[in-house]
């Protein structure tokens, strides 16, 4: 029988879950509404990709619990006290990328790079920092 | 920070995934804790502790 901590943790990441596909079904919305449909397919299929992975996880770390890997438990919401150390020593390298990746790309700007592609190249350094820097820190502590 | 938390789960016949499961933390948590990867809070110090029955200091050793 779930516990009272279980339950709560429970209803916070179907919350979160919730909201996010909210917010992802409007941005699609407003998106489409501007007249950019592939845009907001393209929005929607990488959104629901994502969450789906998180309902994967969750099920994951629900089913297997402590016998899941890090990853799952952190995304499914059932993390311990090291997988948290582990997601906020990632998040905090990605906190840092992001001091050196802004005055990289605006000075790759002054010289002349597409600030659109810039634009869209810096999620995905947040997103690869992120992944390395997770599976780093996991193997070293 | 050195512990004694191997040598007392084996003494007790425990896996890393059963001592995990009772202390409520995953066998990665364990094993990184028995290699000294990682150093427990101070809550699960306290749990390490009563659930073999004995004192944080008997467990844990500063490395000065």
């Amino acid at each position: 029988m779930p516990t009272s901590d279980a339950r709560t943790r429970r209803l916070v990441w179907w919350g979160t879950m919730l909201g996010g596909l909210a917010v992802l079904l409007v941005l699609a919305a407003v998106t489409a509404a501007g007249g950019e449909r592939d845009t907001a397919a393209g929005m929607l299929t990488g959104g629901l990709l994502v969450l789906g992975l998180a309902v994967l996880a969750r099920v994951r770390s629900v089913r297997r619990g402590l016998q899941a890997a890090t990853a799952s438990r952190v995304v499914g919401g059932e993390p311990d006290e090291r997988d948290r150390l582990v997601h906020q020593r990632a998040a905090a390298a990605v906190g840092m990328s992001a001091f050196v990746a802004a005055p990289v790309a605006m000075v790759a700007n002054l010289f002349g790079a597409d600030a659109e592609v810039l634009l869209g190249a810096l999620p995905w350094v947040f997103i690869v920092v992120g992944v390395v820097s997770f599976v780093v820190i996991d193997r070293r502590s | 920070m050195r512990n004694e938390i191997r040598r007392l789960r084996e003494e007790a016949g425990l896996s890393q995934g059963a001592l995990g499961t009772e202390l409520g933390v995953s066998r990665q948590t364990v094993n990184s804790l028995e290699t000294g990867k990682y150093d427990p809070s101070l809550p699960l110090a306290f749990a390490i502790a009563r659930y073999f029955g004995t004192t944080i200091e008997e467990i844990f050793h500063a490395d000065l």
